[in-house]
């Protein structure tokens, strides 16, 4: 509800500026910060569903192995802990904290369109407290991930934009993903 | 940005974070419970378990994401056939678990603990009625245990997904387990209590010995609105009778959800069928109140001297098949009751404890059907 109530507002926000600024074709050096909502696989083939943010830094790559379509590369932070209460006496939060690097191809049509794909580190932090023992647990994995990025420009350097992101954690073969709302700032 | 590359290289082609589960008997932390209470993080030996990713072995394997169609008519919720009951039979579950330097499995998160601790508790029950009842595991068979299940129905044009939580249940017909959705009013998770779990095999118990794991033994043959409302206190009744067996705490249900349902199938219970029949409000269980008069009943009887909950439950299983043919030939009556049963299980018993059945079951069973039913129970 409050992810809808969120989108909603912002693009209200958006279409106020519908004065648009001239989006830069050229990559910049940038930093964009999201809240998401991630919808991770669980055991059972559910979803379960934890709020969190992202955090992209990305740098121009202009001539990147020739290939000139990779436009920029980067680094995108997940952070998402677990704040469910699972039931009374047995429960287990599992945070997770990703960073992954990537590279963007973008394509800009009054709107930026971007995807991005990298490997990534998932490091995993689990909390018991089971029938009052309490325990934890961390343990770094690997994941590959992926995204799908609309940007807007606000102003020259303020961006509002929405991120979709897949992530697929390879040593336990589950498929999560992310959805956010946020700004980027462009140098 | 290189050291990140390099790591995370060496991260995939090693597959790092995945645990490789060790050879031998499969040896895992879960929570349990035993007479004296619940255990967190025990480390248990499983005997069924096979695969622990999958949660599958020779007495039943778990499914999750299955939907169960409510609107099936009552011809196909029966029939046993499950193409005719679900909307979406289920797909296979992947624990995430590691293995610690003592090579224990231990879970990563909820949903994999409750899996291995609901299997575990399986274990633990089938065990015991093979152990002490002479079951085989061709006669139970083996079962599906759907892991949060929804429900789905039609609404006009709409279909509606439900989630169904504080339960867990058994499907005649069908043979299956379901453990719903834990909420987080539960205490300790329904899926992880195995005198709840207990219960449920109970009627799995009830199933194989009385309706020949039929769903139109029961609900089928034209029974009578009040027959059909005393057999379901008498299956509530005997699966609280033989979770007891199986776990001897009587307490146990309220661990789980502390509320006045359960608090009133603690036995023995404060009234008797007659004070009851007077006063239906002394127990908000509807059905189960009389049950519990049942469980009371037996449990009383297993505790009594030279008596054993050994010698009840032996006369209680033998005495299904026979309270069966009972059942086919009354099942239209209207006065349907549990003198039936109770009959049934004192002749089970000979002598002196013949007689103490039938002056326990007397003392319990006080209402005028019964009363008169259990005229010959000496």
């Amino acid at each position: 509800m409050f992810i809808k109530r969120l989108t909603i507002f912002c693009f209200l926000l958006s279409a106020s500026f519908a004065q648009a600024e001239i989006m830069s074709e050229q990559p910049q050096q940038s930093v964009r910060v999201y809240i998401n909502s991630a919808h991770l696989e669980t055991p059972s083939g559910d979803r379960a569903q934890h709020y969190g943010a992202s955090l992209l830094y990305g740098a121009p790559v202009p001539d990147f192995y020739g290939f000139e379509h990779f436009t920029s590369f980067g680094l995108l932070m997940n952070l998402n802990p677990d704040t469910t209460k699972k039931s009374g006496e047995v429960n287990i939060l599992e945070h997770f904290y990703s960073l992954s690097a990537y590279l963007r191809f973008d394509f800009v049509k009054l709107f930026r369109f971007s995807a991005l794909v990298g490997p990534g580190l998932l490091l995993a932090r689990t909390n018991y407290n089971v029938l009052n023992t309490v325990a934890t647990h961390t343990e770094i994995s690997t994941l590959l991930s992926g995204g799908l990025a609309i940007d807007y420009a606000i102003t020259e350097q303020w961006e509002f934009g929405w991120l979709f992101q897949v992530q697929y954690r390879l040593a336990y073969q589950k498929l999560d993903w992310y959805n956010g709302l946020g700004v980027s700032f462009n140098f | 940005m290189p050291h990140f590359l390099s790591l995370s290289l060496v991260c995939l082609l090693s597959s790092c974070g995945a645990s490789t589960i060790p050879a031998g008997p499969i040896r895992a932390r879960v929570v349990t419970a035993d007479a004296q209470g619940f255990y967190p993080n025990k480390v248990v030996e499983f005997k069924y378990l096979q695969d622990v990713r999958h949660v599958d072995g020779v007495i039943a394997v778990m499914r999750g994401q299955s939907v169960l169609n409510l609107d099936a008519p009552d011809s196909d919720q029966i029939s046993g056939d499950p193409n005719k009951i679900f909307v979406k039979n289920g797909s296979q579950v992947h624990t995430d678990t590691f293995v610690d330097q003592h090579n224990v499995i231990n879970a990563k998160n909820f949903d994999s603990l409750a899996m291995l601790s609901t299997y575990y508790a399986f274990e633990q029950i089938v065990d015991f009625w093979i152990t002490n009842y002479d079951f085989t595991l061709q006669e139970i068979g083996k079962f599906n245990i759907y892991y949060d299940p929804q429900v789905q129905t039609k609404v006009d044009s709409a279909t509606a997904t439900i989630t169904q939580r504080l339960n867990a249940s058994y499907f005649p017909g069908l043979g299956d387990l379901f453990v719903w959705k834990t909420s987080r009013l539960e205490d300790i998770p329904f899926k992880m209590n195995p005198a709840v779990l207990g219960h449920e095999f109970g009627h799995k118990i009830f199933d194989i010995r009385f309706a020949h794991k039929s769903a139109n033994f029961v609900y089928g043959q034209g029974a009578s609105v009040n027959s059909l409302i005393q057999l379901k206190g008498i299956n509530e009744g005997l699966a609280d009778f033989m979770s007891w067996l199986f776990i001897q705490n009587v307490t146990l249900f309220t661990r789980s959800l502390d509320v006045e349902a359960f608090q009133d199938r603690i036995v023995p219970v404060a009234w008797t069928s007659a004070s009851l029949l007077k006063d239906p409000s002394i127990c908000v269980g509807s059905f189960y109140c009389k049950g519990s008069v049942l469980n009371s009943a037996l449990h009383e009887l297993s505790l009594a001297q030279n008596m054993s909950p050994l010698k009840v439950g032996t006369a209680m299983l033998q005495a299904l098949p026979k309270f069966a043919s009972d059942w086919q030939r009354y099942l239209s009556s209207d006065n349907f009751d549990y003198f039936y049963l109770l009959n049934r299980i004192a002749n089970e018993l000979a002598g002196n404890e013949k007689t103490l059945a039938c002056t326990i079951f007397k003392k319990w069973f006080d209402d005028s059907i019964n009363q008169a039913g259990l005229a010959k129970c000496l």
